[in-house]
């Protein structure tokens, strides 16, 4: 069996743990346009709340996603309402105050659960094969989370009149307001969903990542770039730039340092949005 | 426009204050004439806590043995202790500060090469003395640095031929993309052919990655008899536990993982793996006995279990700094660096010295070891002796030290 | 709906100033809506006109002064705003582009039950039936026209009891104006709807009001019936 075959299947698991970590991102960054440089701390939120449910707690796995979810939600809607709703509309600013909650988080867990590293167990165990491949089943856990997030939050955001508010919101906020739109209602709700959809992804990527307090940063880059390239407020650009830029890495990763893949890949990056600043999935705007 | 200049400053200035909460304050005391007193420099905050800050535990837990033992020629010891937050720069500034303020002679300390570069030049330039217990792979040597932690060739020299015979001789090396698992590379390909086997790959991922599919697939393609990982950070559970679950039936070696990394990722993905250094908790020296349970009774079970061959050199070297001190007669640089040079002194890990020919490596022993369920190493070899540090192996500098 | 031609106070502002960053812009603006009135709201450009219904509708807030809806102080954000009445549809429409012309109808009815959102949708949909070809459109693509009946169309979708409307002929080509002008005027007639107007032309402001407000740097020059808006009025205030 030659490497390719095994590089694609990889760079669809890989694929599915970056889209996972984006989303919430497309809703605070893309929707919200608030640049949240604490993005990977609500993942480290949600990392060890699972760690704390499944493994202190002896729950299942299960309720250590949904309270994963649940409490880096409710903390978000807590930092949006006490910090974030001073800053909209003020670049600068917005980026000091998240960098500012980004080390507080940091350190706030640094102090309560020490630097060392934590280990959460994966729920389902050993591989399975395609033909001679060998996968962890694991994998099939994210792929399956990752479609059901992003179907969740497309019909969220397309289908419901929540959706509708924030994305009227987005669209004219003064309009959105003056039909009576409960414009920082809203804000509060989306900015705590795009931090639920950060601790679920935390959760569920626990069992394959190492939980310390300063796991966050390693999450920002990525997610940024894949949000970025896929177009800022598109879940389905989004779900595209992931897959593009994961099975580019593997792939490539298969036949040369995977360092150097990487810096290509990168390099893709910076070119695309050379020449489509607005990303590659961007709505056509009149 | 004054409100949003109101409102950065207060985000700023708690950016500050979190700061400020982290980096703590260094313990100044006063030093008598029945006291001497040196510096210890170890990492309270960022990527080096997680090993420095018990590292100081254990160097701690030495003067405080030595102390009550009587001290050295009847004088204490005193520790000034000071935090280098894992940032190079506070490393400068907390080495001149203890050199030049407290006036120490010399300082123990850092296991994270920029630490250990950033103390190690500011000794260059006041002519002061560096313990630095902590793994080289040889090639950096400095008249005032000793290195106690041990070079990874003299361990890798005798994991190749180990395993070769076990297992055979295709090696694969896995590493962390950085300057030290890429030189454990170059010896191991070095080492490797001499004993007529190939190094069929070498593959290094970025730093901190945790996802290791793809050189897992890599290595399936190659089918080596062993695996030679040297991976750091994150990166260390992530590739034993993918290893496991991607089915990799290929058994794993390595300088690099120690105890901290098997009681961090759980005897599940450690079991069965093999590693090597100067010391393993397996140690069946009294000493070392010893030194666990005191270390035990201190600091408690979860501290005990981290204790690695790092954490233990700078518990071993202050006893050998305590040994050169009663030498030396009296603690200026220069009496003590002579001192140094022949001085042999019981540890945990064997008898330590400085090794006369290279001057400023401390010699070790080397155990293999292979990691049970429990995470806990069990020893299965142990080197014949003492062996002498190559900084400069020869397979790969063959004219010595280049100039 | 019953046709309510009484004279109660719908809206009273008292000694309204307000403005933004760069300056007041009204100064102790007083006047009062009544129920069963139009009112056009007139002068040149730059006189304070779009402030003020800014200024009602809760986008600025008054820096004093005091406004009165249905009998209660008007206060808090636009949505609160909304919320109690009033509809507003702004000048340039601000219709959201992305969604379909039937969203934005739907938009107009956030309080509004799914049941009665579906009704007033019909009833919308009757005083403009030129919408009704394009509901599966996005409102980016319509002509100004099509917007500006979707904008009054959405205002309607909130049941509204006061509608202020800026400028909403526009950029809108002749016919369409007569149409919407035709169909202010069955909205008023059928709801008793009151209503502010913003408008520069003359002629569509004065077929459908019965009162004018006149204003003048920022401050109410004139004001009466729409009989009274006399030829010096119009020559004082208006022509440039």
């Amino acid at each position: 069996m030659g490497i390719l075959p095994i590089q694609l299947m990889n760079g669809l698991f890989a694929a599915s743990t970056l889209l996972l970590c984006s989303l919430g991102m497309v809703i605070i960054f893309g929707n919200m346009n608030v640049v949240n440089l604490a993005h990977g701390e609500f993942i480290m939120v949600g990392a060890y709340t699972a760690w704390f449910i499944s493994a202190v707690a002896r729950l299942p796995f299960v309720a250590a996603v949904a309270g994963a979810a649940l409490v880096a939600g409710l903390f978000g809607a807590v930092v949006e309402r006490v910090v974030i709703k001073r800053f909209y509309q003020r670049f600068e600013e917005t980026l000091l105050a998240t960098y500012a909650i980004s080390i507080i988080m940091t350190q706030i867990f640094r102090l309560g659960f020490s630097s060392m590293k934590k280990i959460v167990e994966l729920p389902v165990r050993g591989g399975f094969e395609i033909g001679s491949m060998t996968f962890p089943k694991y994998n099939l856990v994210i792929v399956a989370a990752a479609a059901t997030a992003v179907g969740f939050v497309c019909l969220l955001f397309y289908k419901t009149p929540f959706g509708r508010r924030v994305r009227a919101i987005r669209q004219n906020r003064n309009m959105a307001m003056c039909l009576g739109i409960n414009a920082s209602a809203t804000d509060t709700l989306s900015f705590g969903l795009g931090c639920a959809l950060a601790g679920l992804a935390g959760a569920v990527t626990a069992p394959v990542k190492i939980v310390f307090p300063a796991m966050g940063a390693s999450y920002l880059m990525d997610s940024f770039s894949t949000v970025v390239v896929g177009g800022v407020d598109s879940f389905i650009g989004t779900a595209a730039s992931s897959a593009l830029i994961s099975e580019s890495t593997s792939v490539l990763g298969g036949f040369m340092s995977e360092v150097y893949a990487q810096i290509i890949v990168l390099v893709g990056i910076i070119l695309i949005l050379r020449f489509r600043p607005s990303g590659l999935f961007a709505k056509e705007r009149r | 426009m004054k409100n949003a200049f109101r409102k950065a400053l207060a985000a700023s200035l708690a950016l500050a204050l979190v700061s400020a909460s982290a980096a703590g304050c260094g313990k100044k005391e006063a030093a008598g004439d029945d006291e001497i007193k040196f510096g210890i420099i170890y990492a309270h905050s960022g990527s080096a806590e997680m090993i420095e800050s018990v590292s100081e535990k254990a160097a701690l837990l030495a003067v405080e043995e030595i102390n009550a033992a009587g001290g050295v020629g009847g004088k204490k010891l005193v520790a000034i202790t000071e935090d280098w937050e894992s940032d190079e720069s506070k490393a400068t500034e907390k080495a001149k500060k203890l050199y030049l303020q407290d006036e120490v002679p010399f300082i123990l300390g850092t296991c994270l090469g920029t630490g250990t570069q950033a103390v190690r030049t500011v000794a260059e330039q006041n002519g002061k003395l560096f313990f630095a217990p902590t793994a080289g792979s040889g090639e950096d040597e400095s008249p005032n640095t000793i290195y106690t932690g041990g070079t990874t060739y003299t361990f890798t020299k005798e994991l190749i031929p180990y395993m070769t015979e076990k297992f055979g001789p295709n090696v694969f090396c896995v590493g962390s993309d950085y300057y030290y698992p890429v030189r454990i590379a170059e010896q191991t390909k070095a080492l490797v052919e001499l004993g007529g086997g190939n190094l069929v790959g070498s593959e290094f991922l970025p730093m901190e990655a945790t996802d290791c599919s793809t050189v897992i697939a890599k290595i399936k393609q190659q089918a080596p008899d062993f695996i030679y990982a040297n991976v750091v950070g994150s990166t260390t559970a992530a590739f034993y536990q993918q290893a496991k679950e991607y089915g990799l039936d290929i058994p794993i070696a390595s300088v690099i993982t120690s105890e901290m990394d098997a009681v961090t990722m759980g005897g599940e993905y450690s079991e069965g793996t093999y590693a090597t250094f100067n010391w393993f908790a397996s140690s069946d020296n009294p000493l070392s006995v010893k030194f666990l349970e005191n270390f035990e009774k201190k600091y408690g079970r979860e501290d005990m279990l981290r204790v690695n061959a790092t954490i233990t050199a700078a518990y071993s070297s202050v006893y050998l700094i305590a040994e050169a001190l009663k030498k030396a007669g009296s603690y200026d640089v220069d009496s003590l660096k002579a001192a140094l040079a022949g001085t042999s002194v019981d540890t945990p890990q064997g008898k330590f010295s400085v090794d006369p020919e290279n001057g400023y490596y401390a010699e070790n022993y080397a155990m293999i070891v292979m990691w049970g369920a429990d995470a806990r190493p069990v020893t299965v070899y142990e080197s014949d002796g003492q062996l002498p540090a190559e900084p400069w192996p020869d397979i790969l500098f063959p004219n010595g030290k280049p100039s | 709906m019953t046709v309510n031609h009484n004279s109660g106070s719908v809206l009273s502002a008292v000694g309204v100033s307000a403005g933004y960053a760069a300056g007041r812009v009204l100064h102790g603006i007083s006047f009062e809506v009544r129920a069963g009135d139009v009112i056009a709201l007139i002068g040149r450009n730059g006189v304070g006109k779009t402030t003020l219904l800014r200024c009602i509708m809760g986008l600025i807030k008054p820096d004093c002064g005091r406004i009165e809806f249905l009998g209660a102080p008007l206060a808090g954000p636009a949505s609160a705003i909304a919320s109690s009445g009033i509809a507003y549809v702004p000048q340039g429409r601000d219709i959201f582009s992305d969604f379909t012309v039937r969203e934005n109808l739907f938009m107009g009815a956030q309080r509004a039950k799914k049941g009665v959102a579906a009704e007033r949708f019909d009833s919308v949909l009757e005083y403009f039936p030129a919408l009704r070809a394009h509901l599966d459109r996005r409102g980016g693509v319509l002509s100004g026209g099509q917007q500006q009946q979707l904008a009054i169309g959405r205002a309607l979708m909130g049941a509204p009891k006061l509608l202020l409307l800026d400028e909403p002929t526009e950029g809108i080509q002749p016919n369409i104006v007569a149409h919407i002008s035709d169909i202010l005027g069955r909205v008023h007639e059928s709801l008793g709807l009151p209503i502010i107007i913003v408008e520069q032309n003359l002629k569509f402001a004065m077929g459908r009001a019965n009162r004018f407000l006149c204003m003048q740097k920022g401050s109410i020059a004139a004001c009466g019936d729409i009989g009274e808006l006399s030829e010096d009025v119009i020559a004082k205030y208006l022509r440039v």
